[in-house]
C-alpha cells in the first residue's frame, strides 16, 4: 500500500525542510554570517543523510561488525577528554594525564569485542507472567529457535573464555 | 532489518554479571539507559532543590535568605543544571531505553560510544557542579553565560571554566547518545518494522536525535567561543562576537527546548494511545508533522534576540508562529485519540492528561514572547519565566512523569504505587500551577527575571508569596514521588510487573519485565509486526477469532 | 507611548485568541472524559482521517497567516515611530544613554549636559532622564562594559545596550509623568539594582533645565 519509505529520504526530507527555511531567511535581509551559520547545520544534516545512505548499503550488513560486550574504554576514553580539558583551566600537566587514561582506553578497547560473528550468551531474565505470543506464525518460532542456537553456543563460548582465562593466570 | 546474531566463530570475551562492572561497563543500551536517568533523577532533586532556595529567597521583598552572589549562582545552576545536564539526558535517555526495544532492534548501534556519552555527561556534570567548592564559588551568569559578562575580565572565578568544561563535555556525550539511537531506529530495525510502523514514541526521537545532531554542535562551538574569552578577554570587545555568541548559543537554545520536549510528547502518545484502547489518532499526519516541527524549530532562533535590535524580527517571528501548525496537529491526534474512547485513569494517563491542557499554556504564551511588539515588553521578565516553565515543567515534566510512570514496570519488573502515585500526582498540578501561574502577572507588572529580591515598594510581593508557597508544594509532590519509588523497590515482591500490564501497543511489552540482555530471545520472541501497534492488532485478532460468526 | 499603545492592542487579540483556543481545547478534553463514562464499548476502528486532518492542517496555516500579518503590521507601525531616520518630526532631543556595571549616564547632545547618579538599595539616588513631555526623543543605547538592556515597564519598551555598538530607538512620552527604568539584562553582581527614572516635564521646563 505505501511504498517503502527509506530512512535515509526521512534525513533528506528534513535537510530539505530547513533548505528551504535558510532560503527564506535570505528574502528578510538577516546577516549573512548568521544565514551561513543555519546553512552549515543543513549541511550536517546533509552529512547525517549521507552516513545513513553508506550505512544502509554496507553489503556486508550487520554479520560483518563485531558486537562489543563491555564498555570499560568508555569510561577511560570520557576521563582522557575531561583530562585534557581540565589541563586548559588547571594547567597543561594535568593534559599529560589524560594520556594515562587514553592508553589504556585504547588497550581496553581490543578486548572487549567477540570475534566476527561470535554472539554474545543471550541470558533470561525470569519474570512473574512469561507470556506465549498469540499469533501462531512461523517468525515467530524460527526467531525462538535461531535464538536459542545462539544461546547454546554462546554458552560454550563463555565456558571457553572462563576456562581461557583461568589459564592465563596460572 | 533485523541483526542476525549467528554464532559460528570461536568464543572471544563474554560480558560480567557482576555489579557493578555489569553497570558501568555493559554495552546494554537498557542498562545505560538506567544510569542516564538515574544519574539525572538525582540531578532533577539537586536542581529543584536550588530552586526552593530561590524560591524561598524571593517570598518577600528586601529578604536575605540568601545573598546576591549565591542567588546568582543558584539561578545559574539551576537553570544550566536543569537544561543541559536533566531534562535534555532524561528525554535522550527515554529514547536510548525504548527505541531499540520499539523497533525490535537487540541492542543499541555502537554501544561503547553510547556508554562513552554516558561518562562524558557524568564526568561534565561533575565538573560543573564542582564549582559550588572553588573559592569564587559556581558559575553565576545564568544559563545563557553571555558574553562579555562570562568572559574572564567579569567573571574570573574558576567555577565558570568548570562550568564550560563541564557543559561542553556533557552536551558532546548528548550528541554522541543521540547518534547511535537515530542510527538504531533508521538502520537497525527488526524484519517487517517498516519506517511507517515505527511507534510514535520512535519517530518522536527520530526528530529529537536530527535536531541534537544539527543544533548541539553550536553549542560546543559557543562554548568554545566563551573559553577563548576565558582566555584573551578582549575578543568581546568586538560587537561582532558578543552578537555571534548569541547566535551561536540560540541557535542551539530554542532546539534544545524542543529536545527536551519530543521525547516526552512522544510518551504521551504512547500513554493516551494505550489507556484509550486505541491506536494513536493520525499516525501520519502526527509522524509529518514531528519532523515539520523540527525543522521549524531550527529556524526560530532568533525570537530571543528581538531586543538585540540586531536580527531580523520578522523572519523569526514568522516562523515561530508557523510552529502552530505541527503543535495544533499534534494536539488535534491527541484529542482525537481520546475523544469517545473508554479511558482508564491510570496514573501515567492522570499526568499525560494534565500534560495536555498545562502545556497548551506554554505553547499559547509562546506565541506572545514570538511577537516582538509584545516581547519587547516581556523579554528578560517573569512573563517569558513563566512561560518557558509552563513548557519544561508544567508540560515535559509531566511528560516524562507519564512516561516514568508507563515504562517503570518494563524497565524493572516493579509496579509503583498508585496511592503515593495519585498523591504524587494532584500535588505536582497544584505546585506548578500556583508556582508558575502568578509568575505571568510579575513579569506583565515589570518584575525582571535574575534579580535576587526587589523593594517593597514595587508591589510584587503578594504574587511571589503565593509562587513560593507553590513551589513548596511542589517539593512536597517530589518526596512523595521518591517515596513512592523507596516504596516500590522495598515492597517489590509483592508488586511484580506483567509483562504487559497495561495492554500497551507496542513491541517493548512483547517481552518480559525487565527485558532480556538482546531485547528478544526464546521465550519472548518478536511477535508479527503488522502496524505501528503489532499488540493491539495481535489482540484483536484474538477477539476476532473467538468471536462466532 | 507608541509601544505601550500597540502592545496593549496586540496583547488584548493574542490573549483572546489564547483563551478561545484553551477554551475549545480544554472543552474537548472534557468531552473526552465525559464519554469515557459511557457503558458501550467502543467501537471507533478509524484511526486517521486524512481529509479532516488536511483541511485542519490548512485552517491551522491560514489562523498562523493572521497572526503573522497584524503581528508584523504592528511591528512595522512601531518602527516607524520609533526609527532613527525620522525626520516628521524631528527629535527634539537626543540622549546618548550609556549602561554600566552598575548605572545609567544620559549624555544630552545640546549643552554636553550629563546626568548620572547612584543605582543603589531604595532607588534613593537613582540617575533621572529628563525628557519633553509630547515630543520625539532619540536614544542612543550603548555599553561601557557588559550587555545590559533598557527597560521603562509602563512604557512596553526594551532595547539592548551593547558594548561597541548603538542602538537608537525613538520614543514620544506623550504626558509629563515620571516613570521607574530597568536593567533587563543580567549584567553581574548589582543588576537587581539597577534602576533609574524618566520624568517627562513640558517642553519649556526641559527647555529650561537643558541650558541651566
Ligand atoms: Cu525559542
Ligand atoms: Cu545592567
Amino acid at each position: 500500500m505505501n511504498p517503502a519509505l527509506k530512512p535515509v529520504l526521512v534525513v533528506l526530507g528534513w535537510a530539505a525542510f530547513n533548505a528551504v527555511l535558510v532560503l527564506l531567511m535570505l528574502v528578510y535581509g538577516e546577516n549573512a554570517l548568521f544565514i551561513g551559520m543555519y546553512g552549515a547545520a543543513v549541511g550536517l544534516a546533509l552529512l547525517v543523510a549521507g552516513a545513513v545512505f553508506l550505512g544502509r548499503r554496507d553489503p556486508a550488513g550487520q554479520g560483518r561488525r563485531t558486537v562489543a560486550v563491555a564498555s570499560q574504554s568508555g569510561l577511560l576514553f570520557a576521563l582522557a577528554a575531561v583530562l585534557a580539558g581540565a589541563g586548559l583551566i588547571f594547567g597543561y600537566w594535568l593534559t599529560g594525564f589524560a594520556i594515562i587514561p587514553l592508553l589504556a582506553a585504547l588497550a581496553r578497547q581490543r578486548k572487549e569485542v567477540l570475534p566476527r560473528g561470535a554472539a554474545p550468551a543471550a541470558t533470561e531474565v525470569s519474570t512473574l507472567h512469561s507470556q506465549r505470543p498469540q499469533g501462531g506464525d512461523g517468525g515467530p518460532v524460527a526467531k525462538g529457535v535461531k535464538a536459542a542456537t545462539a544461546t547454546v553456543v554462546a554458552a560454550k563460548a563463555a565456558g571457553w573464555w572462563r576456562r581461557r582465562r583461568r589459564s592465563s593466570r596460572t | 532489518m533485523t541483526s542476525r546474531l549467528t554464532a559460528t566463530e570461536p568464543p572471544g570475551p563474554q560480558p560480567t554479571h557482576e555489579p557493578p562492572r555489569s553497570w558501568l561497563a555493559s554495552t546494554d543500551h537498557k542498562r545505560i539507559a538506567i544510569l542516564t536517568l538515574g544519574t539525572a533523577l538525582v540531578l532533577l532533586f539537586a536542581m529543584g532543590g536550588l530552586a526552593l532556595a530561590m524560591r524561598t529567597q524571593l517570598a518577600q521583598p528586601d529578604s536575605d535568605f540568601v545573598q546576591n552572589d549565591t542567588y546568582n549562582q543558584l539561578f545559574t545552576m539551576h537553570g544550566s543544571g536543569m537544561i543541559y545536564l536533566v531534562i535534555t539526558p532524561m528525554a535522550l535517555a527515554l529514547g536510548l531505553y525504548l527505541v531499540p526495544l520499539q523497533v525490535g532492534s537487540p541492542t543499541v548501534a555502537a554501544p561503547r560510544t553510547t556508554m562513552l556519552g554516558y561518562w562524558l555527561y557524568v564526568l561534565g556534570a561533575i565538573a560543573v557542579l564542582s564549582g559550588f567548592l572553588t573559592a569564587g564559588g559556581a558559575a553565576k551568569e545564568g544559563w545563557t553565560a553571555y558574553t562579555p559578562l562570562s568572559s574572564a575580565r567579569f567573571a574570573p572565578n574558576v567555577g565558570t571554566d568548570l562550568w564550560i568544561l563541564g557543559n561542553f563535555a556533557s552536551s558532546l556525550g548528548m550528541i554522541l547518545i543521540a547518534g547511535t539511537v537515530l542510527w538504531t531506529v533508521l538502520l537497525k530495525r527488526a524484519r517487517g518494522m517498516t519506517m511507517l510502523r515505527v511507534p510514535v514514541f520512535s519517530w518522536a526521537m527520530v526528530a529529537t536525535n536530527l535536531m541534537v545532531l544539527a543544533a548541539f554542535p553550536s553549542l560546543l562551538i559557543a562554548l568554545g567561543l566563551l573559553a577563548v574569552g576565558r582566555m584573551s578577554p578582549d575578543v568581546f570587545s568586538s560587537n561582532v562576537w558578543n552578537i555571534g555568541y548569541q547566535h551561536l548559543f540560540w541557535f542551539y537554545g530554542h532546539p534544545v527546548v524542543y529536545v527536551m520536549f519530543f521525547p516526552f510528547v512522544g510518551a504521551v502518545a504512547e500513554v493516551l494511545a494505550t489507556f484509550a484502547r486505541r491506536r494513536f489518532f493520525g499516525y501520519k499526519a502526527t509522524v509529518l508533522s514531528l519532523l515539520a516541527f523540527a525543522a521549524l524549530s531550527m529556524s526560530v532562533w532568533g525570537h530571543h534576540m528581538f531586543t538585540t535590535g540586531q536580527v531580523a524580527d520578522d523572519y523569526y517571528s514568522l516562523t515561530s508562529i508557523a510552529l502552530l501548525v505541527p503543535a495544533g496537529i499534534e494536539y488535534f491526534a491527541m484529542l482525537g485519540t481520546i475523544i469517545g474512547a473508554r479511558l482508564r485513569f491510570s496514573v501515567p494517563m492522570l499526568f499525560a492528561l494534565a500534560f495536555i491542557p498545562q502545556f497548551l499554556v506554554g505553547g499559547l504564551t509562546g506565541i506572545m514572547v514570538a511577537t516582538p511588539v509584545l516581547d519587547y515588553q516581556m523579554q528578560d521578565s517573569y512573563f517569558v519565566v513563566a512561560h518557558f516553565h509552563y513548557t519544561l515543567a508544567a508540560g515535559s515534566l509531566f511528560g516524562f512523569f507519564a512516561g516514568f510512570y508507563f515504562w517503570f514496570p518494563k524497565a524493572t519488573g516493579i509496579m509503583l504505587g498508585k496511592g503515593l502515585g495519585h498523591v504524587h500526582f494532584w500535588l505536582m498540578v497544584v505546585g506548578i500551577n500556583a508556582t508558575f501561574l502568578p509568575m505571568f502577572w510579575l513579569g506583565m507588572e515589570g518584575m525582571p527575571r535574575r534579580v535576587a529580591s526587589y523593594l517593597p515598594t514595587d508591589g510584587f510581593g503578594t504574587l511571589n508569596f503565593i509562587s513560593t508557597v507553590g513551589s513548596w508544594v511542589l517539593g512536597v509532590a517530589m518526596l512523595a514521588f521518591a517515596a513512592n519509588l523507596v516504596v516500590s523497590i522495598v515492597r517489590r515482591r509483592t508488586r511484580r510487573a506483567a509483562d504487559n500490564p497495561w495492554e500497551a501497543h507496542t513491541l517493548e511489552w512483547a517481552t518480559s519485565s525487565p527485558p532480556p540482555p538482546l531485547n528478544f530471545d526464546a521465550a519472548h520472541p518478536l511477535p508479527p509486526i503488522t502496524s505501528f501497534t503489532p499488540l493491539l492488532d495481535l489482540r484483536r485478532k484474538h477477539v476476532k477469532d473467538r468471536e462466532p460468526t | 507611548m507608541q509601544f505601550r499603545q500597540v502592545f496593549e492592542d496586540i496583547f488584548r487579540f493574542e490573549i483572546l485568541l489564547a483563551a478561545g483556543v484553551f477554551a475549545a481545547i480544554a472543552a474537548a478534553l472534557l468531552l473526552a472524559l465525559a464519554l469515557s463514562r459511557k457503558k458501550s464499548g467502543d467501537r471507533r476502528r478509524r484511526d486517521s482521517h486524512p481529509l479532516v486532518e488536511g483541511g485542519y492542517a490548512l485552517v491551522l496555516a491560514a489562523v498562523a497567516g493572521v497572526i503573522v500579518y497584524i503581528t508584523a503590521s504592528a511591528h512595522d507601525e512601531v518602527r516607524e515611530a520609533s526609527t532613527t531616520n525620522r525626520t516628521d518630526p524631528a527629535p527634539a532631543a537626543e540622549v546618548k544613554v550609556t549602561a554600566f556595571q552598575w548605572c545609567w549616564q544620559f549624555d544630552y547632545a545640546r549643552n554636553d549636559k550629563t546626568v548620572t547618579g547612584v543605582c543603589s538599595e531604595k532607588d534613593r539616588k537613582l540617575p533621572t532622564l529628563i525628557v519633553p513631555a509630547g515630543q520625539p526623543v532619540k536614544f542612543n543605547l550603548t555599553s561601557s562594559d557588559v550587555i545590559h538592556s533598557f527597560w521603562i515597564p509602563d512604557l512596553a519598551v526594551k532595547m539592548d545596550a551593547f558594548p561597541d555598538h548603538t542602538n537608537s530607538v525613538t520614543l514620544t512620552f506623550d504626558h509629563p509623568g515620571r516613570w521607574l527604568g530597568r536593567c533587563a539584562e543580567f549584567c553581574g553582581p548589582y543588576h537587581p539594582s539597577m534602576h533609574f527614572y524618566v520624568r517627562a516635564v513640558p517642553p519649556e521646563q526641559y527647555e529650561q533645565w537643558v541650558q541651566a
